[in-house]
């Protein structure tokens, strides 16, 4: 980004760095010095990106105040008090920088406000021409920040002076500042008395810096008469001194608006929202949509399955019921018959049966020995219990088959398969 | 009204309708949530429930109903068992038959009956095993109890002092539905 070009616009005269001090057209028909100083700006070679204004001009009131230190927001509010209108976003104001007194004394200020709406309206019409207003300054900030004086607390007296009127500045090294403008060209009898007024309020300061612009198209004669010489300045010396002035700080009529405004920032927000927004109902949206057509899945298989149950339901409880009357309706097993005639078949003769008893799983045979008891592995009862037990139907009791019988007198059980 | 302070309330205007959209689409789910159903208690159940089931197949309700049938077509009738008894039992010399009354049994209707032969001697013995025959060759008989006993000696070994044959009939009449 290019430096920004310094303009002095004083009243309705306008000088660029290396030109003089020229009044600004007047447009007969409305007289319109906004629209003149804009013309002037449109008219330079090359025309300027961004330029920063020196400024006076009778709308601009200003006054020597106590006040707070601090930043740009803190003097405001300081000064809000006193003056209300500074607490209105839209007035142009600008100070001086502020000075303490030696020795902790209060803190004052030159303090400047533009009582017309003049300038922001003067940066749109800039910009409808490309051209960005960087900053407006009261002259005299252009003066305290030449190197004679240097933004501190230093004895000076200076004297602008050209045809659209005078200023007459004067300084003490204890931080007092005094100020007195003439709105239109005054006469050298004025200024001599005001300049002497200047040197009175600073008489230990009368040999410090006397400083001098005088553009008029009738300069005035300076006559140190205390033995001051002034020192001559140009309008080049203020117009440089305007670039090293801080365009966001207390002396810029017209500080830079943040190009982060509030309505930008409120619609990065709802961009900002609106992308989550979009996001919560694309995901809504999905997840619905993803229910609905699992929904519908799950009423297929629910259908299904309540069809499925219903069958199988069904199925069950006639299965059951069959079964219950099967099941009740148990037969026992058809051995009894059988095993009579093996019992027959399988008695030695030595052996005699007293009983049997058949029950559905369950046979017991009593009866005798007559003979041979003696032999436990030959004799007729081992003979018959082999016999017996070769039946596929039944089985022995282990037990029995492995006893010794002792007496004649026996009792063998088993069991039907 | 100003052009700045139209474009504010504007900007106002925006960002209150978007947070209005961001809040509806959070608020939406909660009001009415989007129902996935993973955790659907009724298809939980209705699953459980057909697993549990899947055993009692068609084929299986067939198999048992058909068994069901062909054991239908063996119970007895009144008439049957009294051509049966009359045949085998009573119309035979020596046996006396006792009727017991129902058998304690769910489901199906089953009668005992107690076939008895005293004085029995071993001369007897071969129409003794021919009725218990009878009764095991028979449908829907069970021989639930068969009690043979002798006396004491040589002598005493020829005569049955118990010769009790029991046994269970399944009539018609269960309890099962066929539908």
């Amino acid at each position: 980004m290019s430096a920004a070009v310094p303009v002095l616009l004083w009243n309705n005269s306008v000088a660029t760095l290396g030109s003089p001090l020229t009044p600004l057209r007047e447009f007969r028909d409305r007289g319109d010095g906004l629209r003149a100083f804009r013309e002037s700006i449109e008219q330079m070679e090359p025309q300027p990106a961004a330029i920063r204004i020196l400024y006076a001009s009778p709308s601009l009131s200003q006054v020597t105040t106590t006040c707070t230190k601090g930043s740009r927001a803190d003097v405001r509010d300081g000064l809000s008090a006193d003056y209300p209108v500074l607490s209105k976003p839209e007035t142009s104001w600008a100070a001086h920088k502020v000075l303490m007194q030696p020795g902790g004394g209060e803190a004052s200020t030159i303090l400047y406000i533009e009582e017309s709406d003049s300038l922001p309206l003067l940066r749109a019409m800039l910009e409808e021409i490309n051209v960005r207003l960087e900053g407006v300054f009261p002259i005299l900030t252009a003066l305290e920040a030449l190197p004679a004086i240097g933004n501190k607390p230093q004895g000076a007296v200076a004297l602008l002076h050209s045809d659209a009127g005078g200023m007459v500045y004067s300084a003490t090294s204890g931080g007092d500042r005094i100020v007195h403008v003439f709105q239109t060209a005054a006469s050298g009898k004025e200024i001599s008395e005001k300049l002497a007024d200047a040197f009175a309020a600073s008489p230990a300061d009368k040999h410090g810096n006397f400083l001098v612009l005088d553009v008029s198209s009738t300069p005035l004669t300076m006559e140190g008469g205390d033995g001051v010489k002034p020192k001559e300045i140009t309008l080049d010396d203020l117009l440089n001194a305007t670039t090293t002035l801080d365009a966001k700080g207390l002396c810029n009529l017209l500080p830079p608006t943040s190009r982060v405004s509030v309505d930008l920032i409120l619609y990065v927000a709802s961009v900002v929202v609106l992308v989550f927004a979009v996001l919560g109902w694309r995901n809504y949206v999905s997840e619905l949509q993803a229910s609905e057509s699992n929904l519908a899945a799950q009423k297929a298989e629910q259908t299904r399955l309540e069809t499925q149950n219903t069958q199988l339901f069904a199925n069950k409880e006639r299965t059951e019921a069959a079964e219950a009357v099967l099941s009740a309706a148990s037969v026992a097993a058809a051995h009894k018959w059988k095993f009579l005639n093996a019992l027959n078949q399988a008695r030695p003769v030595p052996i005699s049966i007293r009983s049997v008893a058949m029950t559905e799983r369950t046979w017991a045979v009593s009866g005798y020995i007559h003979e041979e008891l003696q032999d436990p592995t030959n004799g007729p009862y081992q003979i018959f219990l082999k016999n017996l037990s070769a039946g596929d139907d039944w089985t022995l009791d282990p037990a029995i088959k492995a006893a010794v019988q002792k007496s004649p007198d026996f009792t063998i059980t088993g069991v039907f398969k | 009204m100003k052009p700045a302070k139209r474009k504010r309330i504007g900007a106002i205007i925006t960002l209150s309708v978007t947070l209005v959209g961001l809040g509806t689409a959070y608020v939406a789910p909660l009001v009415h949530p989007a129902v996935i159903g993973r955790d659907n208690p009724v298809l939980i159940d209705l699953r459980r429930r057909n697993s549990d089931l899947q055993g009692f197949t068609a084929q299986r309700e067939k198999d048992t109903e058909g068994r069901l049938a062909f054991y239908r077509r063996q119970n007895w009738s009144e008439n049957g068992f009294k051509l049966w008894a009359d045949t085998n039992v009573r119309g035979t010399a020596g046996w006396i038959l006792n009727d017991l009354g129902p058998a304690d049994l769910k489901h199906v209707t089953g009668r005992r009956y107690a076939m008895q032969r005293p004085n029995a001697t071993a001369d007897d013995w071969p129409a003794i095993a021919r009725l218990l025959q009878t009764m095991e060759s028979a449908p829907c008989v069970s021989v639930v109890s068969v009690t043979l006993t002798v006396g004491e000696g040589i002598v005493g070994s020829q005569h049955f002092s118990q010769c009790l044959l029991i046994g269970v009939f399944y009539f018609s009449g269960d309890d099962a539905r066929t539908d």
